[in-house]
């Protein structure tokens, strides 16, 4: 319950913030004085180059420019809309306590503040108060790659249909073990690739296999399982992913992911149809470390395995069906990343952090989760949570007609698995002890509390005891940890 | 305070300008005959074929996503309904569209109805369309059979259903090839918004569904 308290207060100085400045221009007006009006150049200009015109500027994924008085005039209403609406700029994450690096959010006062300038007629303002255009780094962002690979060959994207999901390895040709402090992705065709989840295959498997990108949504390459379930599945290793708007960023402080040498690379892309024929051949670049890192991290998902030992079973028309799971950590850890995974019916994401004196944090909330924005939120700082510090995960799925992404239609009723049609549910943390010592018994706790999780559905489903052998292989090896 | 100086402002305008405000500009449709010229120069009136039912006009632009992923419905709709009495028309009424820009755009989405440069956006202002894609349907007396969306594939902005299950601009043109009345003839229409030179008139909400 205690997480519960400083949500109402920040709702409660937004709602303020709110009725003040709306209050405002009609006192003033009431008073005959002028209220002064925003202008493009003082007041539209900083929020437009920082938060639009990254991906609004020639080149970019997005269709048109923002980058003048001019583009933005002509664009008042929709730029008004679409903020109004939050759809732009892309952002899924409610704010929290803790800041997320690169976060595309705007305001409630901003969104209010384009809207009045739209009201007052869209001054340009003096130009003296014009911020400078903002500059862009050419090329690629975190400076030239250490290994630059590229899928091995071009994707032809249809003109219409439904959106597509596929997976595609790609041999990174490593004959020694090497760390990864970052990976950046650059689509040929950016109109249509809306996103893509980076994965390891530390076997090579993937690339050897004949069809592997072919195989729809998760692409779990159906023999081998244990080690074949890749993108997006249980136990292919995340090397995290990009999302249209989303600048690559190196994990913090020198963590660097193993790359062992002959592991394929796996993108797990999102395309969305454009209404022309597009071929997509991503180029993706790798920074490297230059020696094994001296700190280490790993992950706690919650509930563990995607949610495959939770027993999900959604029935048709179910409007709120919720998993919850907890895991206290036995060590104190900084956290630093944070990242959900469902299908089409995850609907709420939510995880939260009890301290041991009864402070609560919010780690990530989700009120509107879509799995067309899969991203890899990540803190401006570390949360620091003490040892005794209890995780609390909850995902929601709505099974109800009124979910537009339902994918049946009526709806029938849904269990965990791989398929699009099947559900998936989770939110995963990532942290680093605060004690490098202490890495070991955190990595053995969390995976007795996966254990736990499968003897428990072990007793109610016998005839689970193989699958749940290899999920449980599958999860100590997963965990993105560093080995 | 304010707000009744505005609203009695808007009554005073809505008396002097009866054309300028939404629910007039459809009965305005009739004022003059149609006269559409394409890329290709082709001046044509639709109406003076006696065969013609209805015009249906989608207005589109080249840089908006959802326009743009329409455009292979739009040609299937547009073979579909080729000899109808209902022919289609891509309306550009963007001012800054040129012919070569949307001649270009016509290559790349394989557009294949005849596009009309609508600069002076008074195609637009005429059947009263504020959103790209915006389908419309206007008969010979200048009615508006059908306004709105082409189906429901897009629930909102950004938000896509795995399938279109309500073809509405599809069942609107087959009812008004057929003689039968539009079943649903509102819906509301998603994507970008025309930018119109001067804003006309009250601007904010975005996309309502207007009485035909």
């Amino acid at each position: 319950m205690h997480r519960l308290t400083f949500r109402p207060l920040a709702a409660t100085a937004a709602a303020l913030t709110l009725i003040i400045a709306g209050a405002v221009p009609r006192s003033a007006g009431a008073n005959d004085e002028k209220p002064a009006a925003p202008t493009f150049n003082r007041d539209v200009a900083p929020i437009v180059f920082a938060q639009c015109a990254p991906c609004h500027r020639p080149g970019e994924a997005a269709p048109f420019a923002l980058l003048t008085y001019q583009d933005v005039k002509k664009r008042a209403d929709l730029v008004t809309a679409v903020t109004a609406s939050r759809y732009m700029p892309p952002w899924h994450a409610e704010p929290i306590a803790t800041a997320f690096h690169g976060e595309r959010r705007l305001t409630d006062d901003q969104i209010e503040l384009l809207r009045a300038w739209v009201d007052a007629g869209m001054p340009e303002g003096d130009a003296a108060d014009l911020p400078p255009q903002p500059e862009f780094t050419p090329g690629w962002q975190l400076g030239q790659p250490d290994l630059i690979v590229q899928m091995s060959e071009e994707f032809e994207v249809p003109a219409d249909g439904p959106d597509l999901y596929r997976n595609f390895a790609i041999p990174l040709g490593l004959t020694e073990d090497k760390w990864v402090r970052a990976v950046e992705f650059r689509p040929s065709a950016p109109t249509v690739v809306h996103h893509s989840l980076f994965f390891l295959d530390p076997t090579g498997q993937a690339s050897r296999e004949p069809g592997f990108a072919r195989l729809s949504f998760e692409g779990a390459a159906r023999r081998g399982r244990g080690q074949g379930d890749l993108g997006g599945g249980s136990n292919g290793r995340s090397l995290g992913g990009w999302a249209v708007g989303a600048s690559p960023l190196p994990l913090p402080a020198g963590l660097a992911f193993r790359v062992p040498a002959g592991a394929d690379l796996i993108l797990s892309t999102h395309f969305h149809p454009s209404g022309t024929v597009e071929r997509e051949r991503s180029v993706v670049g790798i920074y490297f470390a230059d020696k094994k890192p001296e700190r280490s991290f790993t992950g706690v998902q919650l509930p563990p395995v995607f949610g495959a030992l939770a027993g999900v079973e959604i029935p048709a028309g179910e409007k709120r069906y919720t998993k919850t799971d907890s895991f206290t950590l036995p060590v104190a850890v900084d956290a630093f990343g944070v990242n959900s995974h469902a299908h089409y019916l995850g609907k709420e994401m939510e995880l939260t952090a009890t301290l041991p004196n009864g402070e609560a944090i919010d780690l990530l909330r989700i009120n509107d989760f879509d799995f067309n924005w899969q991203e890899q939120y990540q803190y401006e700082e570390f949360v620091r949570l003490p040892a005794g510090t209890r995780l609390e995960a909850r995902v929601t799925w709505d099974n109800s007609a009124d979910n537009p992404r339902n994918p049946s239609n009526p709806p029938v009723a849904v269990k965990w698995g791989r398929e699009s049609t099947d559900e998936m549910g989770s939110v995963s943390l990532r942290m680093m002890p605060v004690d490098e010592a202490d890495l070991e018994l955190l990595q053995q706790s969390y995976r007795d509390h996966v254990r736990a999780a499968a003897r428990e559905r072990m007793s109610q489903r016998p005839a689970w005891r193989e699958r749940l052998k290899r999920w449980i292989a599958a999860s100590a090896s997963n965990d993105e940890a560093v080995e | 305070m304010l707000r009744t100086a505005t609203i009695a402002l808007l009554l005073t305008l809505h008396a002097a300008f009866p054309a300028m405000t939404r629910a007039a500009a459809p009965a305005d449709a009739t004022a003059a005959p149609w006269s559409l010229t394409d890329l290709a120069g082709q001046t044509r009136q639709p109406f003076n074929d006696p065969t013609t039912r209805a015009l249906a006009l989608v207005f589109i632009t080249p840089d908006c996503p959802i326009a743009n992923f329409y455009q292979p419905t739009l040609r299937k709709l547009g073979e579909e309904f080729a000899d109808s009495g209902v022919p289609l028309f891509m309306i550009h009424s963007d001012p800054d569209v040129t012919a070569d820009a949307a001649q270009r755009h016509v290559e790349k989405f394989e557009i294949t109805a005849p596009v009309i440069l609508d600069h002076a956006q008074s195609i637009a202002r005429r059947v009263d369309a504020k959103i790209t894609p915006e389908a419309i349907i206007v008969d010979r007396a200048g009615k508006i059979l059908y306004r709105g969306r082409i189906d429901n594939f897009y629930e909102a902005l950004g938000r896509k259903r795995r399938a279109a299950t309500e073809h509405d601009f599809h069942d609107a043109l087959a009812a008004v090839a057929d003689g039968r009345p539009v079943a649903n003839p509102v819906t509301k229409a998603l994507g970008c918004h025309i930018p119109f030179a001067e804003k006309a008139g009250e601007g904010e909400a975005p996309a309502e569904p207007r009485t035909p």
